[in-house]
């Protein structure tokens, strides 16, 4: 039965996600705007894991919106529609990033420890989450927000940023680690 | 608040929706303008794209059509011929007296259009092709050449065919207005001495005749039944026919029967 649902879920998603790819196609204002409206929430809240000003956030949503409504003709239709989306938009931030030259990579070999399982709280406010990711430097950001939540492979990573593989990596571990060090800081301020 | 073991990757895809949030309006009103003006600018293409097209087909179009109406001119006075059924009225250049020069507006280039011979065509239209044109009919009867050969006009299909006299060009030799004698003295003597007589139409001819035995493209030549006396025409261009001298005996056209020249307009359609 669960299985049932479940499956009349996802349907109907496909469905209505198939009637919006249709009105992208037909360049349907009303569908344009339904696609948006269904999906910036979601792209913001993306956005702002890579871009610290509001403004630089806004900016990447219109041009990336405008490619996926513009471009809407090169999505075959095989993989995901949100999928396909999404990346448009990791690129778009991706290329102000580079284009106001704070992409950098910072990596410290000396720094670099094996991670360890850590206790820690399971829940994070939007603000926590933003904090702890505005206080890493723009190259472990982005290499964390692609690596653990658009989920790249480093090789991949290291093709969009124009890196080594291990300078991925070695992003990552770092952090990481240094993730870890602020989440303690901020559940035990005193031993900080 | 809880607490339990979690892998920091795992914390920050658990939290990470929370993000989420619907920005402002001003975003979309943004978004919106700029697709309005990429609209604009494919709608502006597409039309200019439509522009080029429709230029293109009309100028094939065009070229096609003057193409088919240079290449098939000759098959369509042909045509235009059999469809009516007219009939050039003889002409007895002895009785030719009119030298007026007239103007025909529209005539085509003909100058490939061999010279005929045998029996001859009557000018005078198809009356029921020119019935059915009321605004023509009038003009028609005015000018219609009836019994008398001596009109100079017929009116086919809107356009004037002339079928006059002899104008002989300016530079002829002066005897060329021995050419009038020909009206005073019928089917007898032309005196036009021994030089060449040029007959300058002020249309392009379409067709000279001769009521005559022979002829190649470009000459016409009348034999007497006797085979005696010769009379050679030359086509030298659009409206420009020689008789030859060689025609000539002792310095004078000499015809002892009545030869017929009949010459034909162009229809232009």
């Amino acid at each position: 039965m669960k299985i049932e649902i479940h499956s009349l879920i996802y349907n109907t998603r496909l469905l209505i996600e198939q009637d919006l790819i249709l009105a992208l196609r037909k360049q349907d204002r009303k569908g344009q705007k339904e696609v948006y409206e269904k999906y910036a929430p979601r792209f913001f809240g993306m956005l702002r894991r890579y871009l610290k000003r509001n403004e630089d956030i806004e900016d990447v949503m219109i041009d990336g919106f405008f490619k996926i409504m513009t471009n809407i003709g090169q999505f075959s239709g095989k993989g995901s529609f949100e999928g396909w989306m999404r990346r448009i938009m990791v690129n778009e931030a991706l290329m102000l990033l580079r284009k106001k030259n704070n992409f950098r990579m910072m990596v410290e070999i000396s720094n670099i420890e094996i991670s360890t399982v850590a206790t820690i709280e399971d829940e994070l406010a939007a603000q926590d989450i933003l904090n702890l990711l505005e206080q890493l430097p723009t190259g472990y950001r982005t290499v964390f927000n692609l690596y653990v939540l658009e989920g790249f492979k480093h090789r991949e990573i290291a093709e969009i940023l124009g890196i080594s593989i291990n300078t991925s990596k070695s992003q990552l571990i770092l952090a990481k680690n240094r993730m870890k060090q602020l989440i303690k800081k901020k559940q035990f301020p005193e031993t900080g | 608040m809880i607490f339990k073991t979690m892998e920091i990757f795992d914390l920050f895809k658990k939290n990470a929706h929370k993000l989420n949030e619907q920005p402002v309006k001003a975003v979309w009103d943004r978004l919106e303008t700029k697709l309005e003006k990429e609209d604009t600018k494919k709608s502006i293409s597409k039309y200019k794209i439509f522009s080029i097209a429709a230029c293109l087909f009309a100028l094939v179009a065009a070229f096609g059509i003057i193409q088919h109406n240079f290449m098939h001119k000759n098959e369509a006075m042909v045509s235009l011929d059999k469809r009516l059924n007219y009939h050039l009225e003889d002409m007895i250049l002895t009785d030719a007296n009119s030298f007026d020069a007239v103007h025909v507006s529209q005539y085509y280039d003909y100058a490939a259009q061999p010279i005929d011979e045998g029996v001859q065509k009557k000018l005078i239209p198809n009356k029921a092709i020119l019935n059915s044109n009321k605004g023509n009919r009038k003009s028609y009867e005015r000018l219609r050449p009836k019994s008398d050969l001596h009109q100079n006009f017929s009116w086919i299909l809107g356009s004037w065919v002339f079928k006059s006299a002899v104008k002989p060009a300016e530079s002829v030799h002066n005897s060329m207005t021995n050419l009038t004698n020909v009206k005073e003295a019928p089917a007898l003597h032309a005196g036009i001495d021994n030089q060449d007589l040029l007959l300058n139409f002020n249309g392009n001819i379409a067709a000279l005749y001769l009521n005559v035995k022979k002829s190649d493209k470009n000459n016409l030549l009348f034999e007497a039944a006797d085979k005696k006396q010769q009379l050679m025409i030359t086509r030298v261009d659009n409206n420009h026919f020689i008789i030859n001298s060689n025609s000539f005996q002792n310095g004078l056209l000499k015809l002892n029967k009545e030869v017929t020249l009949i010459y034909q307009n162009v229809v232009s359609f």
